[in-house]
């Protein structure tokens, strides 16, 4: 409608424009159902694979199952039993904590390396190669290593306090009640910094640079730049970011499996280790299914929240007025 | 064999788990796998199966998962099968071996679908209960049958419900005991490993007083290992009645003095610095052998397995005797006999339920031809065991290892009580907080009293709920 009524658009397009517009009602039927056949493959695999499951555990959440032997039906009492779990509550606090203290850690060391490798210098190219890499490796390989690594005998820290001299490493980082979830908070910054600074280098590539050429015609410190600038174009990139940190430590279990099994005691139990326990230790499949519903509706609860408060779900243009 | 191998390990003390990380990814999903397949295996429960009628001797082939173990008992396994095959025309035996933890996940599918193997490897006590509860295991014979006389006594318990025998041995025992470095004690002028509770808390100060960091090396990051303490202590303090009331699921049996009691021993053996740094945060393994064959700890409480294990890490301290055994120490006053054991009695290949009556039959006749023999525990004892068939003790003799297997032959001959492991004997449902509480105890960051709290108000959930 806008391209017929200002006339920008080339010929043949608003032909195109026009046809479809007139095209018979039967006709566009058709495309309606050729839409329909192509996407049914992927709405089948998605309703097996994803919707079918949720909708399974939702209902299985009612029932007490050991995974042989029959179902039985419950009603309300593993849910019951869930608002009762002390251990289900600290879980629940474990992983907040997480979540929290991994937005904290990535994010501003997210936004600064990613600025620092979305310069063009090539020496910079060359850095990024080495902040990337823990990117590439597969997350049960990096817990080995690093219970190696931490291992307060044979481990290298160890080496280093006892060699080099560097005697506050010789600490128990897994193993002691005060520092085994700082741990985990770092060595997930550590792999997944990467993958958010990508995220920022990109982000920073698309902001225009007059606007900061403006700025700096203006009298704009780098400082202002960064605060009126910088911070506003990357709005949507900090929101993307964001989720997939709070949604991703929500459901983080490997690493904290490899590492620590929850331990000590109960220090780094998040709810979804607390889930694997209930499930595939204790053989409790429904009570499993009550912490997997909760944990679904978390997930979906806070990437709802982010999107609405950020404004992310209007899609408004970040640019606007720029010529 | 002339191989030392790694004595069974079961998927307890497994530290490789990692695989089920998957799984509990895609938790969720194999849940729906799991509801579905249930109700399939309802109703073909109710359509029953059509059985061949067994009137002459019936062929079949049959299937066997196995818990698989690199070594020798993977290989005797194998020729076993091809040596049924070869004897008995017509009837064939297919092995099938499966790492440790994705076998105890993979045999929960196959039952719940009804598509359960022949002959399964099994640990006994509650997990096999519970297959025998959904009606998924078929009992190999009665308790009074002939072939089960051939067995020490102590070995069947864990397989034996409602007096129907419900698996056969086919490995060596495995009880625990204390492992040691003789030259660290020696290096610390300790002659004798302690023989009370008393003196092993003295030795352990001294070890500390004169330098030694880790008196005691342990991997407790999966719960099982100090399991062990509070297994022997219990027995000792109070005798085996204690955890036998538990195991009936006996209201508020937790708070049995003898609990509280070795609870209390535990935590003064943690405040004496008995253990390494960083014992709740490693798994039994080669981290933690290396503490005891380096000498940076002196002692461990673990499986008779752990002779093999520490051969595969340094041989020459296996074979030049400088790894002492000794019994779990007496507590002076308790209850519990100074030569009862804990442990895992043994493992066994138990038998499904919904395959054909034919199938039964042959794998009736493999188990009984083949595992209750005195060539099989000449067999096991050439690969490393301590068999559990009586009047093997005579071949153990010759054996490699033999200052290690007598010992553990004679102590399980004449044990009065072999206490079969608490978590394997309870099933997982509450074995699982038994771990968590108890590192917790050994962390010191919860009470004796708030273990057994927290153990009385898990069981009665159990009971109430399943």
């Amino acid at each position: 409608m806008l391209a017929r009524s200002i006339n920008i658009l080339p010929e043949s397009t608003q032909k195109k424009v026009a046809r479809r517009a007139d095209l018979p009602r039967k006709v566009v039927g058709s495309y309606w159902k050729a839409d329909v056949v192509g996407v049914l493959p992927t709405m089948l695999l998605y309703g097996f694979l994803v919707l079918l499951p949720i909708v399974i555990a939702a209902v299985l959440s009612f029932y007490n199952w050991n995974g042989v032997g029959a179902l039985r039906f419950t009603g309300f009492t593993n849910w019951d039993a869930f608002f009762h779990d002390p251990i289900a509550a600290h879980s629940l606090e474990v992983t907040g904590i997480l979540a929290v203290a991994s937005w904290l850690v990535q994010t501003p060391i997210s936004i600064a390396l990613g600025f620092f490798i979305a310069g063009r210098q090539r020496y910079r190219a060359v850095y990024a190669a080495f902040y990337l890499l823990p990117l590439i490796l597969s997350t049960v390989g990096i817990g080995l290593m690093w219970q190696a690594l931490l291992d307060p005998n044979f481990g290298g820290l160890a080496w280093l306090a006892q060699n080099a001299g560097l005697s506050f490493l010789q600490q128990n980082w897994l193993g002691s009640n005060s520092t085994a979830l700082w741990t985990i908070v770092a060595l997930i910054a550590w792999q997944f910094i990467p993958f958010h600074t990508l995220l920022y280098q990109m982000g920073r590539r698309q902001v225009p640079n007059v606007l900061y050429e403006a700025a700096s015609i203006d009298g704009a410190t780098k400082w202002q730049q960064f605060i009126h600038i910088t911070l506003p174009q990357l709005r949507y990139t900090i929101v993307v970011s964001s989720t997939l940190m709070l949604v991703g430590s929500l459901t983080y279990f490997d690493i904290i499996y490899v590492l620590t099994n929850g331990g000590p005691g109960d220090k780094t139990r998040v709810l979804s280790l607390d889930m694997y326990q209930a499930a595939f230790v204790a053989n409790t499949f429904g009570y499993a299914s009550v912490l997997a519903v909760v944990l679904g509706v978390i997930g979906v609860v806070v990437a709802l929240l982010l999107v609405r408060l950020t404004g992310f779900s209007s899609l408004s243009s970040q640019r606007e007025g720029m010529a | 064999m002339s191989t030392p191998h790694q004595i069974t390990v079961g998927w307890r003390y497994r530290k490789l788990r990692i695989f089920s990380v998957v799984l509990a990814i895609s938790g969720v999903s194999l849940m729906a796998s799991g509801i579905a397949s249930a109700s399939q295996s309802q109703s073909a429960k109710h359509g029953g199966h059509h059985a061949k009628s067994a009137k002459s001797a019936p062929t079949a082939s049959i299937s066997v998962w196995f818990v698989s173990n690199p070594g020798p008992v993977n290989n005797y396994m194998t020729s076993l099968a091809n040596k049924f095959d070869a004897t008995h025309h017509g009837d064939r035996v297919s092995v099938n071996f499966i790492a440790n933890t994705p076998f105890k996940q993979k045999l929960l599918t196959a039952m719940s679908a009804n598509k359960p193997p022949t002959l399964f490897f099994s640990w006994g006590g509650g997990v096999l209960q519970q297959y025998i509860n959904a009606g998924d295991a078929a009992p190999i014979g009665s308790a009074s049958a002939a072939w089960t006389k051939r067995f020490l006594p102590s070995s069947l318990g864990a397989v034996t419900f409602n007096k129907q025998v419900y698996g056969v041995p086919i490995q060596g025992t495995q009880p625990v005991f204390f492992y040691y470095n003789k030259k660290v004690f020696k290096k610390y002028h300790i002659n004798v490993f302690p023989k009370t509770w008393p003196q092993l808390l003295s030795d352990i100060a001294k070890f500390k007083k004169e330098g030694l960091a880790s008196p005691i090396e342990m991997g407790n990051l999966s719960g099982w290992e100090g399991l062990m303490y509070l297994e022997y202590l219990t027995d000792r303090i109070g005798g085996p009645q204690v955890f036998e009331a538990i195991q009936s699921h006996k209201r508020n049996s937790w708070s049995n003095p003898a609990i509280k009691s070795a609870l209390v021993d535990i935590q003064s053996l943690v405040r004496a610095g008995a253990f390494q740094k960083g014992f709740d945060a490693v798994d039994f393994g080669s981290e933690t052998d290396a503490l005891l064959y380096t000498g940076r700890a002196a002692m461990t409480l673990m499986g008779n397995w752990e002779v093999s294990s520490l051969l595969g890490e340094d041989k020459s301290f296996v074979n030049s005797n400088t790894l002492g055994q000794a019994a779990f120490p007496v507590i002076p006053g308790g209850k519990g006999n100074s030569a009862d054991l804990e442990g895992n009695t043994s493992d066994y290949l138990a038998m499904a339920n919904h395959v054909s009556a034919a199938q039964k039959y042959v794998a009736r006749l493999f188990l009984e031809d083949e595992f209750t023999t005195q060539q099989f525990a000449k067999t096991e004892v050439a690969s490393g065991q301590v068999p559990v068939i009586k009047g093997s003790g005579s071949y153990l003799k010759h054996a490699n290892l033999h200052q290690y297997l007598i010992p553990t032959y004679n102590a399980v001959s004449s044990a009065p009580h072999f206490q079969y492991s608490w978590d394997q004997s309870l099933g997982s449902q509450l074995s699982a907080p038994l771990y968590l509480d108890l590192s917790k105890v050994f962390e010191l960051s919860e009470t004796p009293a708030q273990f057994i709290q927290a153990m009385n108000r898990a069981m009665t959930s159990v009971s109430g709920g399943l």
